[in-house]
């Protein structure tokens, strides 16, 4: 009985925390509506290096010896090359370090701990609505580049498609808690603007989005598998491009879902510790 | 004549002193937060290594991309962060500002002041780490230099490459400011920075392997390609050294265009909230 009604309870708490959530969301969407034209120019302007990442791929492809052949044809490569772009400017926290380092050094951060939820919760229902409104404004120009190039890329049947967004979903959570990790370092940096910049970095190579991971060298792609970076970008892309079975899918799933539970345990401990550290200054 | 000379000589000698004043207060300012400046140091050496990372993996597998081979990507590659890192240096503590200079207002007090508005909105600080992270792409380059007998490097042809490097340089400036111009016409998008940053990243690559008319409206109407391709093209002998006229041209035409632009532009200010 004591079970069932910590249950209830605990699901009410949780219905409760999804609804202020909720909220934030819905004064988040209002609030980015008023940028809608950056946001449309930040896709249209950083769309541009897809350029010469098409010309340097076919380039590449024309080249007279190509192993790459072998592991990826150029409709997959393109492909791949393109949504990696596609999913990272959709699932990157752009911003969310700066923001949290912004509030712990300007001692705003007061402000959010008198929250009746948790500042983690805030900060995600905060840039889910900031990436829900962009994926409005985006859509359109994703559409359109496809249709564009629709004759050189693959594109993925019904099931990989709804397989691929929801390993995109749960790569939004990884990327997520990695960014909001790296932006509570500002507890115990002062300045930390270059080591949010090296994070990003690393992120970028780390996750795919330079070159698929199988394509680098084996012992790094060995390492890399065990990352969480690796379920960020590479993992839904190979989905996208339908280059892994069901089986594998559900497998990666499972890491997915593992490194969440990982990440947002790390990231409450981590969060913790450095409220000990935080002096509220300015605030 | 006289005369004009030294007018000419008093002008540059003004401005000369305000960038000695700008570069002493910001070194300063700046190194207060070395740490942050050793770590940011790291991350474009970072940057750098995976885009020669990205070459190293890719030339593993591929050998060689048309003419180029992987020594030849690394000069490009190094080029191209040496005049980023400049450009960035000078003028990404700066630029970006604009928006918000215009917004508030502020311009009003930068246009009563004795100097140059063009010049003050894009000189006022300078970025001490940027600079400092040129020294790496310098050493690789060097070294590269020394460990390839296949690359041909004289003295006249490292004068050149300074040569077009500057032009480089300037091409990039004026691309910048004409991109940045805009925000007096269209005050509301904050990204207009973001575009150029992108655009030269076109740069990065050999112009080679661009279609036609992308090669040719990115060298010669929107020259993006001159930046950073086209001269160290001409370092490696794709293309010949008479190319560095070619380069003084755009870099004067995209200077005074640029500056012709701005101007215009600036007519465009409305002084709102200021």
């Amino acid at each position: 009985m004591i079970h069932v009604g910590l249950t209830i309870s605990t699901f009410k708490n949780f219905m409760h925390d999804l609804l202020k959530c909720g909220s934030v969301i819905k004064i988040g969407w209002k609030q980015h509506f008023s940028y809608k034209s950056h946001l449309f120019f930040s896709f249209i302007s950083g769309a541009v290096p897809l350029i010469s990442i098409y010309y340097l791929w076919t380039a590449i492809y024309a080249s007279t010896s190509t192993q790459l052949s072998n592991l990826y044809s150029l409709p997959q490569m393109l492909t791949y090359a393109f949504t990696a772009f596609i999913l990272n400017s959709f699932i990157t926290p752009f911003g969310l370090e700066w923001e949290i380092a912004d509030n712990i050094f300007q001692g705003n951060l007061t402000k959010y701990l008198l929250f009746p939820f948790s500042y983690i919760k805030y900060c995600f229902s905060w840039l889910t609505s900031e990436k829900l409104f962009a994926f409005f404004i985006k859509l359109p120009l994703v559409i359109c580049l496809y249709l564009f190039i629709s004759r050189q890329i693959i594109l993925p049947n019904t099931i990989n498609f709804i397989l691929f967004l929801v390993s995109s979903a749960f790569a939004y959570f990884i990327y997520f808690f990695i960014s909001f990790i790296i932006g509570i370092s500002a507890f115990w940096w002062t300045d930390v603007t270059g080591f949010f910049y090296l994070g990003n970095m690393i992120i970028a190579f780390c996750s795919g989005l330079l070159l698929p991971i199988d394509i680098l060298p084996n012992k790094i792609s060995a390492i890399l598998q065990i990352t969480p970076f690796y379920y960020i970008l590479y993992f839904p892309l190979q989905i996208f491009i339908r280059r892994i079975n069901f089986n594998e899918v559900i497998f990666g799933f499972y890491h997915q879902l593992v490194w969440i539970g990982i990440l947002y345990v790390i990231t409450v401990l981590i969060f913790n510790m450095g409220l000990k550290k935080y002096e509220a200054a300015g605030g | 004549m006289k005369q004009l000379v030294a007018s000419c000589f008093q002008f540059l000698s003004f401005y000369c002193r305000v960038i000695k004043l700008i570069v002493k207060n910001n070194l300063a300012s700046q190194f207060q937060y070395r740490t942050s400046i050793i770590i940011r140091f790291f991350g474009t050496f970072a940057e750098l290594l995976l885009t020669l990372a990205f070459f190293k993996f890719l030339y593993d597998r591929i050998g060689i991309i048309g003419d180029w081979d992987y020594p030849k990507i690394l000069i490009l590659a190094c080029l191209f962060d040496i005049i980023r890192n400049i450009l960035l240096g000078c003028f990404i503590k700066n630029l970006p500002k604009l928006e918000d200079i215009i917004i508030n207002g502020k311009l009003d007090i930068l246009l009563t002041k004795p100097i140059d508005p063009q010049f003050y909105v894009s000189f006022q600080q300078v970025s001490i780490g940027h600079f400092l992270q040129i020294i790496i792409p310098i050493s690789i380059f060097c070294y590269v230099l020394g460990s390839y007998p296949n690359i041909h490097t004289s003295l006249g042809n490292v004068v050149i490459l300074l040569l077009n490097t500057i032009f480089g340089i300037i091409i990039g400036y004026s691309l910048w400011i004409f991109v940045m111009s805009f925000t007096f016409y269209v005050v509301k998008i904050k990204s207009l920075h973001e575009i150029f940053l992108n655009l030269i990243q076109l740069g990065k690559y050999p112009s080679s392997i661009y279609g036609n008319n992308i090669k040719l409206f990115f060298k010669y109407i929107f020259p993006i390609l001159m930046i950073a391709s086209y001269p160290s093209e001409i370092f490696l002998g794709f293309s010949s050294a008479y190319g560095s006229y070619i380069m003084l041209i755009i870099s004067l035409l995209s200077f005074i265009i640029a500056r012709y632009l701005w101007n215009r532009a600036l007519t465009k200010y409305e002084s709102a909230g200021g």
